[in-house]
């Protein structure tokens, strides 16, 4: 690999987590040292074991959502010089071998970010339904950003500290991927997508996010125009 | 007769609170004046709606009245909704700010 590994940091926003974090943590901690967890204040041991796994741990004192907490490990990374930040899943769907193929593409483009596409790459049992949805907030995306993106809500991304900084994230819960999306365009940062693979399983099927979500984040987009 | 003085009383009341907030909220205080102002000229002569009503296309004063309530409380909602998030956006940096000073 062509970067340091020191120089990467993977934020892994978490909630009530603890039966898959550990994994997820030993397994990126093999290729990656710097791993920082941010438990949005779990109810359960998270935490404690994203810890013992070796990661970092910061814990939000009153549950935020996601977005929140992407941004929070932003801020610990950017603080902890951190050239390039990685955000990735908890509930063990994206694949660390990814990211390194992410970073190179990312370099040798120069962008400001990469952004996964498992529509590009493979979506491992993914069901109809989800795939059709996602079609749907592709649309959605062209329409309101004018971004052409094959997956357009995949949470696994490079940013270079450079966009980490430019991005701040004030949708707290879900509506952070379009905010991000919405961002690029904003302060017209440069992106490419690299295929990624996404392994849908019965857990990760379990805290996804589901069809009515959909409505949750137009509303908080909504929201967020009518106040901004 | 009874309704006036039971409006009057509660108009009263709101007028008691709106003083009581001092100097602070300088321009709410304003249109909550003029508000409870016009609630005492329309309890106490109430013909008054009725001829703005005709004015302005509505039969009734009363139902020109619920109108422009309706609308009323539709912005103070709306108000209320774009305080809240500016409220939750100060506690997620500050309960941010706690959490990256409490990292061991």
């Amino acid at each position: 690999m062509s970067v340091d590994p020191d120089a990467v940091w993977l934020v892994i926003p978490a909630y009530n987590e603890e039966r898959m974090i550990g994994r997820v943590v030993e397994d990126v901690k093999r290729h990656f040292p710097n791993v920082i967890v941010v438990d949005d204040a779990s109810t359960d041991s998270t935490a404690l074991e994203a810890k013992s796994a070796g990661a970092r741990i910061v814990q939000h004192p009153i549950n935020l959502g996601q977005g929140a907490a992407l941004q929070t490990g932003f801020n610990y990374a950017l603080l902890a010089g951190a050239s390039y930040i990685v955000t990735f899943d908890a509930d063990g769907q994206h694949h660390v071998e990814d990211v390194s193929v992410m970073l190179d593409h990312l370099i040798a483009s120069r962008a400001d970010l990469a952004l996964g596409s498992r529509f590009l790459g493979k979506a491992i049992g993914i069901s109809r339904g989800r795939r059709g949805l996602l079609k749907l907030a592709t649309l959605f995306t062209k329409i309101t950003t004018g971004l052409s993106l094959s997956d357009c809500h995949n949470g696994l991304r490079v940013l270079t500290a450079k966009a980490a900084r430019t991005l701040s994230l004030r949708q707290n819960r879900m509506a952070h991927a379009s905010e991000i999306l919405n961002g690029i365009r904003t302060h017209r940062l440069n992106y490419i997508e690299v295929p990624v693979t996404i392994s849908y399983t019965d857990y990760s099927r379990e805290k996804g996010q589901t069809f009515g979500d959909a409505f949750v984040i137009c509303r908080d987009l909504i929201a967020a125009k009518i106040s901004a | 007769m009874i309704i006036q003085i039971i409006l009057s009383l509660g108009l009263a009341g709101c007028l008691f609170y709106v003083i009581s907030l001092g100097k602070a909220y300088r321009s709410m205080r304003i249109i909550l004046f003029s508000v409870i102002a016009v609630g005492f000229v329309f309890v106490w002569i109430p013909d008054i709606t009725n001829s703005i009503a005709r004015m302005v296309g509505v039969g009734r004063g009363a139902d020109l009245i619920m109108y422009i309530w309706i609308v009323l409380n539709l912005l103070f909602i709306l108000r209320l909704h774009i305080k809240l998030r500016e409220q939750s956006e100060a506690l997620t940096q500050l309960a941010r700010l706690i959490a990256l000073n409490n990292v061991d």
